[in-house]
């Protein structure tokens, strides 16, 4: 029992340090991609954080606003990225940052709205979650949040479509098993907007929801509703501790 | 249970290359569609083996963007030009990469397969001359990853 | 997405140095060879050429094709001999243009 004593203690420190329960899906690439997700200049992902740049100094709306005019740099919302979705108490429901993002192109901005997954909102939500690079997810479910979080976890564990599966059944229960060439990922939300090869192109977290849902042909959810949100919120705790890492790579 | 051996296979010098970690270097292997593109390239002419190096990996984890390099062997006079061939690709031809003094005979660029195939590099020298090296490759195909999901 | 890049060209070098220059551009390299879900076939939209001069000469041109994986990435070296203009060139299939220029300035060995 003696000789366990400093393992358990070690252990102990750990659990207290936080440290993430799950593994990034970074640590599911080969050399070859990880190295491309590490080169700043290759990294093709990059190239929607440069564009979002032009993005933030390009004047729009009836005013000639740009993000510039009220945010200044975009490192100001460092720390911004790897906390959402959040809860708005007085909206009375979960922003993330599709849409923070399109809520004040509309709203403030008073610009037309960017879609989902258009150039234009990837480049700057990118450009946005880049700021927080290497910052701890770390999201608050509690308080207001917490029916929102349930809502969530409920949805992770329920089965859907023609295959009959839920999130946990692959993502939790056969995290680290094979699927073909594939390793099962842990559902980490850590990269995104991320660059998959698969699309050779970037996308947010809920394009990867919805790619999910149809892969296992369930009816995909709107990006904007409540119950989209809700899985996005319970997917970013289970993910609390890893860095961001967005644009990440991922195959 | 029946084992099937094949005794033609050089299955130790396999076993002994991929044991090792090294390029599985094969013998430019000349298919319809990758001959029907030397010829619209070279015309009548046909490589030589060596004289380029074709540095990929030899598994490869999506067939999408795959890094390689192509490089004139250093010993020999520089090339005027090295093409890349994908056999198996809808399109063989690949890229041609023109090169004029002060530049060096040698790129790197990310590249498409649709599948396992002999990549071929091929270095052409001012006076005509072909010098080819090929490199076998791997593709996995990971789960869910029907077309009818490309699109979103 | 417009077509944009991302270049990496070298400033400074002694006469005789090995420079390298990187590139990166947004292009969705689209083949022709897929269909959407429709089952209709998504038409081909690639960049077709490269070239790059240095001091009033071409160096290095490339053909690209659809096996070039989408946003192109290049990288090529050569040795930096005199002081002078770097431009890079690309050109799609339906005549358009990305020019990204720089300024190569050599010393004495």
């Amino acid at each position: 029992m003696k000789s366990w004593l400093p393992i358990l203690l070690l252990l102990g420190c750990c659990a207290s340090a936080g440290p993430p329960e799950h593994r990034s899906g970074y640590h599911l690439l080969g050399g070859e991609l990880r190295a491309l997700q590490d080169d700043d200049f290759a990294n093709p992902g990059m190239l929607w954080v440069d564009r979002g740049e032009r993005l933030w100094n390009a004047p729009g709306g009836p005013r000639e606003q740009s993000c510039r005019d009220c945010h200044d740099e975009p490192a100001n919302l460092r720390g911004l990225t790897n906390r959402l979705p959040r809860f708005d108490a007085e909206a009375d429901r979960l922003h993330n940052l599709d849409t923070l993002v399109r809520d004040c192109r509309q709203q403030r901005q008073q610009a037309e709205v960017l879609p989902h997954e258009s150039e234009d909102l990837l480049a700057l939500t990118t450009l946005i979650a880049h700021q927080s690079r290497g910052l701890p997810l770390e999201v608050t479910v509690e308080g207001p949040a917490r029916a929102a979080f349930e809502q969530g976890r409920a949805s992770f564990e329920r089965r859907r479509g023609q295959l009959d599966l839920s999130c946990a059944d692959c993502h939790q229960r056969l995290e680290g098993a094979r699927l073909r060439g594939e390793t099962i990922s842990a559902g980490m939300v850590n990269g995104f907007p991320l660059y998959r090869l698969t699309w050779e192109g970037l996308g947010s977290r809920q394009r990867m929801i919805r790619w999910c849902n149809e892969a296992v042909r369930a009816e995909p959810m709107d990006p904007d509703s409540r119950r989209a949100l809700a899985l996005e919120l319970y997917l970013a705790w289970r993910s609390r501790g890893l860095p961001l890492e967005s644009p990440a790579v991922r195959r | 249970m029946t084992v099937h051996r094949h005794p033609g296979l050089p299955r130790r010098a396999v076993i002994q290359g991929l044991a090792a970690g090294l390029t599985l270097l094969v013998m430019p292997r000349v298919t319809a569609g990758l001959d029907a593109a030397l010829q619209a390239r070279f015309g009548e002419r046909r490589p030589a083996n060596g004289g380029v190096e074709l540095e990929v990996s030899s598994l490869v984890e999506n067939g999408n963007s795959v890094a390689v390099t192509v490089r004139a062997d250093p010993s020999q006079p520089a090339p005027t030009a090295l093409h890349l061939f994908m056999p198996r690709n809808p399109e063989p031809w690949g890229t041609s990469f023109n090169i004029q003094p002060p530049a060096l005979a040698e790129f790197s660029t990310r590249i498409r397969l649709s599948g396992t195939q002999d990549l071929m590099a091929v270095a052409e020298w001012a006076d005509g001359r072909l010098g080819a090296t090929a490199v076998s490759v791997m593709v996995t195909l990971g789960a869910c990853a029907d077309e009818i999901y490309g699109e979103f | 997405m417009s077509l944009s890049a991302r270049v990496r060209i070298p400033t400074e070098a002694r006469a005789g140095e090995v420079v390298e220059i990187r590139t990166l551009v947004s292009h969705p390299m689209e083949t022709g060879f897929r269909v959407d879900s429709f089952g209709r076939r998504v038409p081909r939209n690639i960049l077709t050429r490269f070239s790059c001069r240095y001091a009033d000469r071409e160096i290095v041109s490339m053909d690209l094709r659809p096996g070039i994986a989408a946003n192109p990435y290049l990288a090529f070296r050569f040795v930096a001999d005199v002081s002078g203009a770097i431009e890079l060139r690309w050109e799609g299939q339906d005549g358009e243009v990305l020019v990204e220029r720089g300024h190569l300035e050599v010393s004495a060995a």
